[in-house]
């Protein structure tokens, strides 16, 4: 028997029977369309939330001082996953009595092989004021930075330079300042270029301004913020150590390698042995970034599992209805047989016609789940504080790609197979003397 | 084609047994006849008699039984149920009763059925011939649902007719037709038998098996009478 006659036969029935085929049709549609818009949404939003980490830079590490007193899992290495590289986050901020980064630590990660770029990012609340003896002090955040902060965390300098290696080494009184910080302080018709100001009562002179980049967080701006030589930082707030110290390693590839090597150097002149009582731990935006778009992944594929069960619903319609069919046609299977069709033939007639509804089914349902996750992506763009950074997450686009249509017509035709195999079966195996007697 | 004196169908004590429920019937009790080529066959008998039984086992479409059954030679007890379906297709030609027509499809599709299972491409100008043999040549567009009950069997006749059988084997082919219908459907049956192909009819109507060249009586599974 022919491919073509088989599927011109199975079209004919299908037509015999327009409003009972559409409503089988549907489940499928409902099904696959689901589907196709869930999956679709989910790595639009994965899509989306990995281009908004994506401006983290890969290449960056962060040290960060931990309290090696308090025994908590936030400091365990290795997460479910196992592998010490990628070991868990420290998003313990360094607290009172945490800190642990000297100056010798942040040489030490300076001179690591394949550290492109170091700095620390020590911050304390710090009185400033516009004169010596002025009475009322405004709070800023007062940050201790080396002359690659403001490269490595793409803050772009409105006027004057960020801070030189002479006047960081040498802890001169100079002052980088944000631009909304200058505003706040200094009034917006000031050019804060060469301003006079007080950091604790000590004069400071603004020889840089600096605008936050595109992407900045709306807490902590660094355009709030003041920015000074650590070294400077570290006598004005009468420390010895800092809560982080940032550094960038030379490519992707030696991320893992360098952030290791230093934290080991780093411990050792700690003089600790022991990983569980590390006074410092390391994170990577990298680890950041994978585990991001793995949770988004499982994310997608949570909502498919969920959408695939209405296509099992769907199927046992398939098999209820081809159920029906092969009842109702008993006589023609009967006469077929008897006109010489054999068991197999009888069966893929069956078969051909049950995966041809789940086909139309899986067809109309991909292209139905492209426009329903267009809308729901406008949908769940438009709620309100949705977003990475706060910043407006309407462009959540559904990506449905060539991939995930085949998938979605290749399972429907699946079904069509799973479901319609045992009433194409039970057809097959009628016995043509009663299927001809039938009544 | 076998010879004129050809046997087309033997049949050596041909037993059929029915299990119902614990309930044995014996349906055929030792059947043996043999039907030559160009023969046109009446079976005749009561209901309950075994016709319809004799017929299942005559168009291979009931395998249980017991005894030696040839059909154009080959010994049909040893076929498995795929060639039997095969030779069902090239060697025998059916006409039901109730016609078993395809639905809303139309009169040439529906004489172009066993093609399909053929294997081989539809011979549309051999059905068009075939249907202007039973009368039909201005229906072969018509749908079936269309036709009178003359016509409908007309149809079945030229389906039957297509793979140019051995035998056609028609069952109670009139219990559905007036009587005028009914005879020249027999009158069809005369001129395709004069044409060389066997025809055996199963009826329990005497004038309908007065058409019949030979007639076979069956009474309790046995053949009563033979002329």
């Amino acid at each position: 028997m022919k491919v073509g006659a088989l599927i011109k036969q199975s079209f004919s029935s299908i037509a015999h029977n327009k409003i009972r085929s559409g409503l089988t049709i549907l489940g499928i549609v409902i099904g696959i369309s689901s589907v196709i818009a869930l999956v679709g949404l989910g790595k639009g939003l994965q899509a989306n939330v990995t281009q908004r980490l994506g401006n983290l830079d890969t290449k960056r590490m962060t040290f960060q001082s931990l309290n090696p007193e308090r025994e908590t899992v936030q400091r365990e290495r290795g997460g479910p996953n196992g592998g010490g590289a990628q070991g868990g986050f420290v998003f313990q901020r360094g607290g009172g009595g945490t800190e642990t980064l000297t100056e010798a630590d942040y040489a030490t990660v300076k001179g690591t092989t394949n550290i492109a770029a170091a700095s620390p990012d020590a911050s304390t609340q710090t009185d400033v004021t516009k004169s010596a003896d002025a009475g009322e002090a405004t709070a800023f955040q007062l940050h201790g930075a080396d002359t690659a902060y403001a490269s490595m965390q793409k803050y772009e300098l409105t006027a004057g330079e960020f801070l030189t290696e002479t006047q960081v080494d040498e802890s001169h009184n100079v002052l980088i300042i944000g631009d909304q910080a200058a505003q706040d302080l200094l009034g917006s018709d000031v050019n804060p270029l060469g301003q006079k100001l007080y950091l604790k009562g000590t004069e400071f002179t603004v020889t840089g301004v600096l605008k936050a980049p595109a992407d900045a967080p709306p807490f902590n701006n660094p355009a709030d913020n003041l920015y000074i030589g650590y070294k400077r930082w570290l006598t004005l707030s009468e420390k010895s150590v800092f809560s982080t110290i940032l550094a960038d390693a030379s490519s992707d590839d030696t991320v893992d390698s360098a952030s290791q090597t230093a934290l080991k150097a780093m411990l050792t002149s700690h003089n600790i042995t022991d990983e569980t009582k590390a006074d410092i731990g390391v994170s990577m935006n990298k680890d950041l970034l994978n585990t991001v778009s793995s949770v988004a992944g499982s994310f997608t594929d949570t909502l498919a599992g969920i959408a695939a069960i209405s296509l099992i619903v769907g199927g046992i319609g398939i098999m209820n209805i081809m159920l029906v069919t092969v009842t109702e046609r008993t006589r023609e299977i009967g006469l077929r047989r008897a006109v010489g069709a054999k068991k197999h033939q009888i069966l893929l007639q069956f078969l051909v016609e049950s995966v041809l509804l789940t086909l139309i089914g899986g067809i109309v349902g991909v292209l139905l789940g492209m426009i329903f996750s267009n809308y729901a992506g406008a949908i769940v763009g438009n709620i309100p504080g949705r977003g990475i950074g706060g910043a407006n997450a309407s462009s959540v686009q559904a990506v449905i790609d060539l991939g995930t249509m085949v998938m979605a017509v290749g399972i429907s035709a699946g079904i069509g197979i799973v479901f319609g195999l045992f009433p194409a079966i039970k057809a097959a195996n009628l016995d043509p003397v009663e299927a001809l007697r039938y009544e | 084609m076998p010879s004129e004196t050809a046997d087309v169908i033997t049949f050596d004590a041909i037993h059929k047994h029915y299990q119902n429920d614990g309930a044995k019937t014996h349906a055929l009790k030792g059947i043996s006849l043999t039907i030559r080529q160009g023969d046109f066959v009446a079976i005749m008998g009561r209901s309950g008699s075994g016709k319809s039984s004799l017929m299942n086992i005559i168009g291979l479409l009931d395998q249980h039984f017991d005894g030696e059954y040839q059909l154009d030679g080959i010994n049909i007890k040893q076929l498995s149920d795929s060639r039997r379906s095969e030779i069902r297709g090239q060697k025998i030609g059916f006409i039901f009763q109730q016609f078993n027509l395809l639905k809303r499809t139309t009169v040439l599709d529906n004489v172009l059925l066993p093609t399909v299972y053929a294997g081989k491409p539809g011979d549309e100008l051999r059905a068009l011939k075939i249907l202007k043999q039973v009368g039909l040549a201005d229906y072969t567009g018509h749908n079936t649902n269309q036709l009178s009950g003359g016509q409908m069997q007309r149809v079945a006749i030229a389906r039957a007719l297509m793979m140019e059988p051995s035998i056609l084997l028609a069952d109670e082919p009139t219990g559905n037709l007036d009587t005028k219908t009914a005879h020249s459907i027999m009158e069809l049956f005369q001129e395709i038998n004069q044409a060389g192909t066997t025809v055996v009819v199963i009826t329990h109507e005497d004038d309908i098996a007065a058409f019949a060249k030979r007639t076979i009586h069956l009474l309790d599974g046995k053949i009563e009478e033979s002329k």
